[in-house]
C-alpha cells in the first residue's frame, strides 16, 4: 500500500509532507530529532507523554537522586567506625522535593519541548501510529516522511501475570519516583537493577523492605558473584530477600497489600512492581508496514534500519534498554538518515551498564556463561576488592571484586564485571578494553595508580595469567 | 670482614622490599639493608596512613552533605579512631617486625643500619661489608626537604612523618606547601575541625597539575574555609608560647602547629656513590630502560626521578628483578603513562603530560575538556560533585599523551585514561565507545567530542 492509498483510507485529509517523523521522544528519539533538524531537515517529533522520556522523569535521574541521598546516609553512618559520631535523621521530603523541583519540574516537559522547537523540530503531542510506509498518523493528522520514519517508542513497566495483582493499586517506577511520604513497609516484586536499587534506597531511609525475586538469584542477568554480593549487602542492611519466590496471589484490603508466597503471607503498606518492561510495539501501527504487532523487539541492521524508510532505536531494538545505547544508536541513525555512507555502524560488543546499588555493579560485554555459550575458549580472572590496599584503607563499605572474561585465543577481554564503592567509574577502563580490543598483555603492562580501586583490575588480569 | 652474597638491596621501601623478596625466592643469596623501617615511607608515613585520614575525613564530609540531600545530621568528629587505626591497623605502632619476618622467611638476610657503597659490588653497613657477585640495588628513597626559611630549623615543625603520628589535633595549623601531600592533609585536618592555612610559594596549589584542576581544588578549599595564600614568600618562622608565627611579605600568620610539605629530596648524598664513580650531589640517578645505573648496579624508586610514587617503584622493581635474573621477561621501562592521584575531594587523577608540557615539547596539541557545565551525574550527585576531564592529544598521531580527571572518583576515572595513553588508543576509538549512563566518566566522552571542535 502506498502512502497515498493510506491517506485515502484515513479519510483523505491532506497529509503534511516532511523529511522525517520521529515517533517517541525519549533520550534517543529526542537527540535524533534535534540532530536531523540542525542539519536542515524538516522533522516532526511525536510524543504522547513527556519529551525526554522515561530516563529524566521516571528512570535514571530521579532514581539516582534517591541513590545519592541514600549513599550520603550510609556514609554518614560509617562515621562511627571511622571518624567520630554521627546522628542522622533521614527525611524523604528533601529527596521528593529535589526530584520534583530540580529534576522534573513537577513532571513538566516545557523546557524539553522548547529545546526541541529551538532546534527546529515540529513537535506534536499525541499517540502516533504508522499508517503505511513513511506515514504516521497522530490524532487525525497525517505526516508523510520523504526520508522515513524513526520508531523510538520505548517501553512501559510490565506486570507479571499474578492472580489479583492487576486489581491492586501497586506502584511501578513511575509512581515510586513521585512518592512524597515513605510507607512504613514496602514489598518489591522483581530483583533486577531497578528493584535492587530502590530496595536499598528505601531500606536506608528506614522502610521495612521485602524483595521478591522469581529467579534463583537477584540481578539474574549479572555475574552470579555480583548477585551474591548485592543480596548479601542489602540483607545485612535489613532488606528481606526472597529468591525463587512463587507469588500465588496479591490482594489489597483497602489498607495494605497481602502477598501469598508459597506458605508465607507477606503484608506491606505498599507494593512496587519492577518485574521487567514491555516494548511499546503493540499499538503503533506496525501491521501497516507489514510487521507483526506482537513483536517484543524490532530487528534492525547495523545502521538502525528496519525496512526501507523505517528506522528504530532505543529499548525497542532489544540491544540493551539503557539511555547510553539509545544515544549511541541515535548518532548512527542520524548518519544513516542523512545518507552518510561512511557513517558509524552499530557494534554492541561493549555495551556497559551500571546497577547503582552500593556496592555499584558495573558490567560490560559478555558474562562468563554467555562467553562460554559462544564456544570461544574462555579464561576467567577474578580479584577481591576489599582486601586490596585501597579496599582495606576504605574499610567499611569496601566490598567488591573485578571479574574479567577473556577470549583465551585472541587474548582480549570479552566482558568484565566490577563491583565496589565506585565500580561504575572503573567500568570505563574495562569498557575501553572490550571496545578497543586492547590486548590483555597491554593492560597488564600498564602502571596502575596506588592506592586506587583500579588496582584490583590489575590483580584480576594477573589472575588470568596464573590459570 | 666481608660476606659474599649474590645481591645487596639498599633501602627497603616498597620496590626494594619486592626486589629482595623475589630474588631470594628465585634462589639468590640476598642481603637487604634499611636504616629505618622495612616497607619504607608508604606504609608508615605516606600513602597508607594519609589515605586512612582521607577516608575518615570523607565520611565526615558526606555526613555534612546530608542537609543538602537527605535529612539532618549531627556530626562530632573525633580524631582518636583515626589515630588508633593508623597506629594499630596500618603501622603496628611504627614497628616493622612483620615486614622483617616476611623478608627473612623469604630467605633474605636483613641488616638494620645505614649502608654505603664501598666500591663496585660492595656495600658497608654496621662495620660489615657485603660483596655482591651479581648486583647492588639502590632504593634509598627520599626524605622531606626543609625549605631555607630563616628561623624554621629552630622550630618544632612537623613533616608528614609527624602528622601521621598525631594523637590529638591542634586547633590551628599552617601548611607550607600546596602540593599533593600538603593539599590532602590540609583538607583532612580541616574536615576534623582544624583551622587550616595553606601557604604555597607558586602561583597555584597542585602546581604540577593542569591549572583547571588546581582551580577546582582551590575553590573547594575556599568553600570549606581553608585559607590558601599563593605566591606566599615566607621570610621568617618563629615558635614561641606554643604558637608558630610565619612572617610573609606584609603579614604574619600564627597557628598552633606548622606542617612543612614543600617537597622531598633523594637520599643520595651519603650512600657512597663516589666510590662507584657517580655524583653524590645528583638530584636523581641516571638509569637505563632496565634500571641499570652502572655495571652491576641498579636503582629504582624515587631516586630515579621517574615519579615519586609507590606504583612507579613497584613497576620498576618488576623490571629490576627480571633484569637481574636475566630473563628479561618483563618489558623495558616506559614512563609515557605514569598515573598519579591526589586524594583530595574531589580527587585529581592525571596521567602522562599536561597541556603545557606537550606544547613545550613541540607536539601538535589539541585539547578537549568538559568545560564549565556539570555532567548529568555530577548534577545528580549535588554536594561534592565538582568534576572535570581534560585531554591532551597529539593531533598528528590522533592519540592522547596526557589526561586529567577531577571528581569524587577522579582517581578511578583515571584508569580508563591511563589505558588510552598507555595503549595509544586512537581518539577516534574513544569517540565510538558507549559510555554508561549516568556515570561521572561520561565526562571523557564530552571531552573527546570537544577535541574535535
Amino acid at each position: 500500500m502506498t502512502a497515498a492509498e493510506h491517506l485515502a483510507s484515513t479519510g483523505g485529509r491532506a497529509a503534511t509532507e516532511v523529511d522525517v517523523v520521529v515517533l517517541g521522544l525519549g533520550p534517543g528519539g529526542r537527540s535524533l530529532a534535534s540532530a536531523l533538524a540542525s542539519e536542515g531537515l524538516d522533522v516532526v517529533g511525536v510524543e504522547e507523554h513527556l519529551v525526554g522520556g522515561e530516563c529524566p522523569f521516571y528512570g535514571c535521574t530521579p532514581s539516582k537522586m534517591m541513590v545519592r541521598a541514600a549513599e550520603a546516609l550510609a556514609e554518614a553512618r560509617r562515621v562511627t567506625e571511622l571518624a567520630g559520631t554521627a546522628t542522622v535523621v533521614p527525611r524523604w521530603a528533601q529527596v521528593a522535593e529535589r526530584i520534583s523541583s530540580e529534576a522534573t519540574s513537577g513532571w513538566n516537559d516545557d523546557d524539553e519541548v522548547s529545546a526541541l522547537k529551538a532546534a527546529g523540530v515540529t513537535f506534536v503531542r499525541g499517540h502516533g501510529r504508522l499508517a503505511g510506509p513513511r506515514t504516521v498518523a497522530v490524532d487525525g493528522s497525517t505526516y508523510v516522511a520523504r526520508r522515513g520514519v524513526v520508531l523510538a517508542t520505548g517501553t512501559a513497566p510490565g506486570a507479571p501475570p499474578i492472580d489479583g495483582l492487576a486489581k491492586t493499586p501497586y506502584w511501578t517506577n513511575r509512581d515510586v519516583v513521585k512518592v512524597t511520604e515513605l510507607p512504613s513497609s514496602l514489598a518489591v516484586i522483581g530483583g533486577g537493577a531497578i528493584g535492587a536499587e530502590l530496595c536499598q534506597v528505601f531500606g536506608r531511609f528506614g522502610v521495612s523492605v521485602t524483595l521478591l525475586e522469581a529467579e534463583p538469584r537477584i540481578l539474574s542477568e549479572a555475574e552470579p558473584e555480583a548477585s551474591g554480593l548485592v543480596a548479601e549487602t542489602i540483607a545485612e542492611e535489613g532488606v528481606e530477600v526472597i529468591t525463587g519466590a512463587a507469588i500465588d496471589r496479591v490482594d489489597h484490603d483497602g489498607k495494605a497489600f497481602v502477598l501469598a508466597v508459597g506458605d508465607r503471607t507477606i503484608t506491606s503498606d505498599r507494593l512496587l512492581v519492577a518485574a521487567g518492561r514491555d516494548s511499546n510495539l503493540s499499538d503503533i501501527g506496525l501491521p501497516s508496514v507489514g510487521l507483526d504487532d506482537d513483536l517484543s523487539v524490532l530487528e534492525t541492521d547495523d545502521r538502525m534500519r528496519v525496512a526501507d524508510g523505517l528506522w528504530a532505536l532505543g529499548d525497542i531494538t532489544g540491544k540493551g534498554a539503557y539511555t547510553s545505547v539509545a544515544h549511541y544508536q541515535s548518532h548512527i541513525a542520524a548518519a544513516a538518515i542523512l545518507g552518510r555512507e561512511d557513517g558509524p555502524v552499530a557494534d554492541y560488543r561493549a555495551v556497559p551498564h551500571v546497577t547503582f546499588t552500593d556496592p555499584e555493579i558495573g558490567a560490560v560485554g559478555l558474562t562468563e556463561d554467555a562467553a562460554r555459550a559462544t564456544g570461544v575458549r574462555v579464561q576467567v580472572g577474578f580479584a577481591d576488592m576489599a582486601s586490596s590496599p585501597r579496599g582495606w584503607i576504605h574499610k567499611t563499605g569496601n566490598r567488591g571484586f573485578v571479574k574479567v572474561v577473556e577470549d583465551a585465543d585472541a587474548q582480549v577481554l570479552l566482558g568484565a564485571t566490577v563491583a565496589g564503592p565506585m565500580a561504575g567509574e572503573l567500568l570505563a577502563h574495562l569498557t575501553l578494553a572490550v571496545h578497543a580490543r586492547i590486548p590483555v598483555a597491554s593492560l597488564a603492562s600498564m602502571i596502575y595508580a596506588f592506592p586506587t580501586f583500579s588496582e584490583t583490575v590489575d590483580e584480576a588480569l594477573k589472575s588470568l595469567a596464573d590459570r | 670482614m666481608s660476606t659474599q652474597v649474590d645481591v645487596v638491596v639498599l633501602g627497603l621501601g616498597p620496590g626494594g622490599e619486592y626486589v629482595a623478596t623475589e630474588l631470594a625466592k628465585a634462589g639468590l643469596v640476598v642481603a637487604a639493608i634499611d636504616k629505618h623501617l622495612a616497607g619504607g615511607e608508604c606504609p608508615y608515613y605516606g600513602c597508607i596512613p594519609t589515605k586512612m585520614m582521607v577516608r575518615a575525613a570523607a565520611v565526615l564530609a558526606e555526613g555534612h552533605r546530608i542537609p543538602d540531600l537527605a535529612g539532618t545530621s549531627t556530626i562530632a568528629a573525633d580524631w582518636a579512631p583515626v589515630a588508633r587505626r593508623i597506629s594499630d591497623e596500618a603501622t603496628t605502632d611504627w614497628n616493622d617486625e612483620a615486614a622483617v619476618d616476611r623478608l627473612v622467611d623469604s630467605g633474605v638476610t636483613f641488616v638494620r643500619g645505614h649502608g654505603r657503597l664501598a666500591g663496585p659490588g660492595a656495600v658497608e653497613v654496621a662495620g660489615e661489608t657485603f660483596q655482591a657477585s651479581r648486583a647492588v640495588v639502590l632504593n634509598t628513597g627520599t626524605e622531606p626537604v626543609e625549605p631555607s626559611i630563616p628561623g624554621l630549623h629552630e622550630t618544632p615543625y612537623w613533616t608528614n612523618r609527624d602528622a601521621v603520628q598525631l594523637k590529638e589535633l591542634p586547633a590551628s595549623l599552617i601548611v607550607i606547601g600546596g602540593g599533593a601531600i600538603g593539599a590532602e592533609l590540609a583538607q583532612a585536618f580541616r574536615r576534623f575541625g582544624v583551622s587550616v592555612t595553606v601557604l604555597e610559594g607558586g602561583e597555584r596549589i597542585l602546581a604540577l597539575e593542569e591549572p583547571e584542576a588546581s582551580a577546582i581544588v582551590a575553590e573547594t578549599f575556599d568553600g570549606a574555609g581553608i585559607k590558601v595564600v599563593t605566591k606566599a614568600n615566607a621570610t621568617h618562622v618563629r615558635y614561641a608560647d606554643e604558637q608558630f608565627t610565619v612572617t610573609l611579605d606584609g603579614q604574619s600568620l600564627s597557628a598552633e602547629r606548622l606542617l612543612v610539605a614543600t617537597g622531598r629530596r633523594p637520599n643520595l648524598a651519603d650512600i657512597g656513590l663516589d666510590t662507584v664513580g657517580l655524583d653524590p650531589e645528583a638530584k636523581a640517578l641516571d638509569v637505563d630502560d632496565r634500571l641499570a645505573a652502572g655495571p652491576g648496579l641498579w636503582a629504582l624508586g624515587d631516586i630515579t626521578g621517574k615519579g615519586g610514587f609507590t606504583h612507579v617503584s613497584m613497576y620498576q622493581a618488576a623490571i629490576v628483578v627480571s633484569s637481574i635474573l636475566g630473563d628479561n621477561a618483563v618489558a623495558a621501562a616506559d614512563y609515557r603513562a605514569v598515573p598519579r592521584v591526589t586524594f583530595t575531594d574531589p580527587e585529581v587523577g592525571s596521567v602522562g603530560i599536561t597541556e603545557a608540557q606537550a606544547r613545550e615539547r613541540g607536539i601538535s596539541v589539541r585539547v578537549g575538556s568538559t568545560g564549565a557545565g556539570p555532567s548529568t551525574r555530577a548534577w545528580i550527585h549535588g554536594a561534592g560533585g565538582a568534576e572535570l576531564v581534560k585531554l591532551v592529544e597529539d593531533a598528528d598521531r590522533g592519540v592522547l599523551v596526557g589526561a586529567t580527571a577531577v571528581g569524587p572518583y577522579g582517581g578511578e576515572v583515571l584508569s580508563a585514561l591511563t589505558v588510552a595513553v598507555h595503549g595509544e588508543v586512537p581518539t577516534a576509538r574513544l569517540a565510538s565507545m558507549i559510555y554508561a549512563y549516568p556515570t561521572f566518566h561520561r565526562a571523557i566522552e564530552a571531552a573527546v567530542k570537544d577535541l574535535a571542535t
